[in-house]
């Protein structure tokens, strides 16, 4: 019920914030097409914790803005590569350990490896993510695992505070 | 409008443009499909956020700067699926990547 509600009131912001027409018609018309959304993702199954990742709302600003002081970094770093030329680089392909099973977490970590440049995450399996790495750096930074080891602090974190 | 927010706007539109010029030459001068992925990735990242960045210090806070912030939510999310299928499908197709220093042939 908490995940059609979220659904609801995610779809209703997106429609008000978008239409920027507040006469009594449209907001209807918008009210009944968010209804009908809803009742059609309930069919389908689609309205769970994965799609509605209630308990992350609050954990994910902080990662995000690590996520884009990396991805900072590393934009840097390759844009020296492309200037230095061929030459510069010394792409590898390594082997990623993953300790999280659910596939929330295995696709939030898949997407901020190909989001961080220098990194791409070319196959995902049960318990490894299969990386293709500018320089051999990047992929020994991911090999440390600071970004995994963030990603399992948030998902920890929701999980005691959800109760 | 501001005269500090213009200038603002002016130098991350220009730093968003130049990422993005800097991205399209990386991807001629790296030497095969995986790295001229991460070039790539320059222009979708950085390219992107900066002149996003930009064209929201232009449109202040409104119901356009919503939906400048709904574009970036929406492509920081299907722009590395994008690029996972792109590397999946060549790997999968038996495309070697290159490897080692200077990604000799």
């Amino acid at each position: 019920m908490k995940y059609t509600a979220s659904l609801f009131a995610n779809l209703l912001l997106v429609w008000l914030l978008l239409s920027g027409h507040y006469t009594v018609l449209i907001t209807g018309l918008g009210l009944l097409s968010c209804a009908l959304v809803c009742w059609l993702g309930l069919r389908m199954g689609l309205v769970d914790a994965e799609s509605q990742p209630l308990r992350l709302i609050t954990r994910l600003p902080l990662y995000w803005l690590w996520l884009t002081r990396e991805m900072a970094r590393s934009n840097l770093r390759v844009v020296t590569r492309i200037i230095g030329g061929p030459g510069a680089i010394s792409p590898s392909l390594v082997s990623v350990p993953v300790s999280e099973k659910t596939a929330l977490y295995q696709a939030i970590y898949a997407n901020s490896i190909t989001l961080t440049p220098g990194t791409v995450s070319v196959r995902v399996q049960a318990d490894t993510i299969d990386v293709h790495a500018l320089e051999d750096t990047a992929a020994e930074d991911l090999e440390q695992g600071e970004m995994h080891r963030r990603i399992l602090q948030m998902k920890r974190s929701s999980e005691r505070g959800a109760g | 409008m501001d005269v500090a927010a213009y200038y603002l706007s002016w130098l991350l539109l220009s730093a968003g443009g130049l990422l993005a010029v800097i991205g399209g030459i990386g991807t001629f001068r790296m030497p095969d499909l995986y790295t001229r992925m991460h070039a790539a990735s320059v222009t979708d990242t950085g390219g992107m956020l900066l002149i996003m960045a930009g064209l929201l210090v232009q449109a202040g806070l409104s119901l356009v700067s919503f939906k400048l912030l709904l574009i970036v939510f929406f492509l920081l999310f299907t722009s590395p699926v994008a690029t996972h299928a792109l590397a999946r499908a060549a790997l999968h197709e038996g495309h070697k990547p290159r490897l080692g220093p200077g990604a000799g042939p």
